[in-house]
């Protein structure tokens, strides 16, 4: 197979990593998408203004993400080098596509709200990675816990800013009043700068603790 | 590798990608197909909610689609006057769909009027693509509900101020949004009476 790249393109840590444990831990976070990789920004920024919005991107993303690594490790051998990023884009497509139609049917109200940026799952850089630096390389059980356990990592990064945004924003948790009425909602969090700076801010906090750790440690 | 070898290569990878095409394509189209009732009878009973609450017929919060469509059918009469639709209701009140320009796109809407064309029952959306936790918020109940009662021409105030017959609220840190809500009642009070002549 010319699927050489997958690994030496992809993150060392990753390819090597063997119980299941280890996936997970690496995805979620010692190998986290959006706080190490610094993947997926341009969802992270766009969602996140509405915990509900949020959530239901993330569960998305999970199953976009596992099913489509899932496949194209069931597939590594069949596909050829030369094609193997339309091959990746297809599948992930297809999954993007099942997923629009479903929340369609069955939450239309939050179809409705989340508009565009289910369809743009497609271009979430995250998905891509992890069929290039893992699913090509890796047994199927292992990249769909991989492309899980990553796509959580990314999930629970964007409940974190979404939760400081809607209550700072909004004064409000999944559309439920929480602030009095003596608080005043900062409008920029709600809008896309607003995004910048929680996301900024957090990446800072955890890289100073992080980096901290592994100079004592 | 050898020319025949490359030629070999290339008709696999064709031969691959049409193949795994094909399947997916079937894929998504079956369950498209599978799901397409569901899709259109929800975006329907968007519309019909909408047209009840412009009414000022929905008053409970948590109806199920059955009850929509039954209230719906027992009061609204569609009318569709070369492509234009609207609605009228049993007890000779309007509901008119309206779109606006918002600050990212299209806001379609339904706007309700009494008889006499002058006083609003009610506005409700139907789609919209404004910041959501801005413009958004004019789905609010509290945003929709304050319209009830009033005349044009309207002209909004700042949240949370008092208002008069001739105001509303606006949302805060939305004003593109609050002025293409604005627009589209004053033209629904504009050009109705028009519309509505026509039908007769």
């Amino acid at each position: 197979m010319g699927s050489g790249c997958s690994g030496k393109c992809g993150n060392g840590r990753t390819v090597n990593t063997n119980s299941s444990r280890e996936i997970i831990m690496n995805g979620i976070f010692k190998n986290n998408p959006i706080l190490i990789q610094v993947l997926g920004i341009c969802s992270t920024l766009a969602v996140t203004n509405v915990l509900k919005n949020t959530v239901v991107m993330g569960v998305a993303l999970i199953f976009v993400c596992s099913f489509s690594s899932l496949i194209v490790s069931l597939l590594r051998k069949l596909i050829p080098s030369r094609v193997r990023m339309m091959a990746e884009i297809l599948i992930i497509a297809t999954g993007v596509i099942l997923v629009d139609i479903v929340l369609k049917a069955h939450l239309p109200e939050v179809s409705r709200q989340l508009g565009p940026f289910v369809g743009l799952i497609i271009t979430n850089c995250i998905v891509m990675g992890r069929c290039e630096a893992y699913a090509l390389a890796n047994p199927p059980y292992k990249a769909a816990v991989d492309g899980a356990s990553n796509a959580a990592g990314y999930a629970i990064v964007l409940i974190v800013i979404a939760i400081i945004r809607e209550l700072l924003g909004s004064g409000s948790l999944w559309g439920i009043q929480i602030m009095g009425d003596w608080w005043i909602n900062w409008s920029i969090m709600v809008m896309a700068p607003g995004g910048f700076f929680v996301l900024a801010i957090l990446l800072w906090t955890v890289k100073g603790i992080f980096k901290e750790k592994s100079e004592n440690g | 590798m050898s020319r025949k070898g490359k030629m070999k290569q290339g008709v696999y990878a064709i031969v691959f990608m049409v193949v795994i095409t094909a399947i997916c394509v079937s894929g998504v189209a079956y369950v498209y197909h599978k799901s397409l009732h569901q899709i259109t009878v929800n975006e329907d009973m968007f519309t019909r909610k909408a047209v009840l609450e412009a009414a000022g017929l929905l008053y409970e919060n948590k109806l199920s689609g059955d009850r929509i469509s039954a209230i719906f059918e027992k009061n609204v009469n569609e009318k569709n006057i070369d492509g234009r639709i609207y609605y009228v209701l049993k007890n000779g009140n309007y509901v008119i769909p309206v779109t606006g320009i918002g600050l990212w796109g299209k806001i379609d809407g339904v706007v309700g009027l009494e008889k006499n064309l002058k006083i609003i029952t009610g506005i409700s959306f139907i789609k919209n693509n404004e910041t959501p936790g801005l413009g958004a918020r004019i789905t609010e109940k509290w945003f929709c509900r304050q319209f009830k009662g009033k005349e044009g021409p309207m002209t909004f105030v700042a949240e949370g101020s008092k208002t008069d017959i001739r105001q509303f609220d606006g949302i805060t840190g939305a004003t593109i949004t609050t002025t293409a809500v604005q627009n589209m009642v004053n033209n629904t009070l504009k050009n109705v009476p028009e519309i509505v002549e026509e039908g007769k």
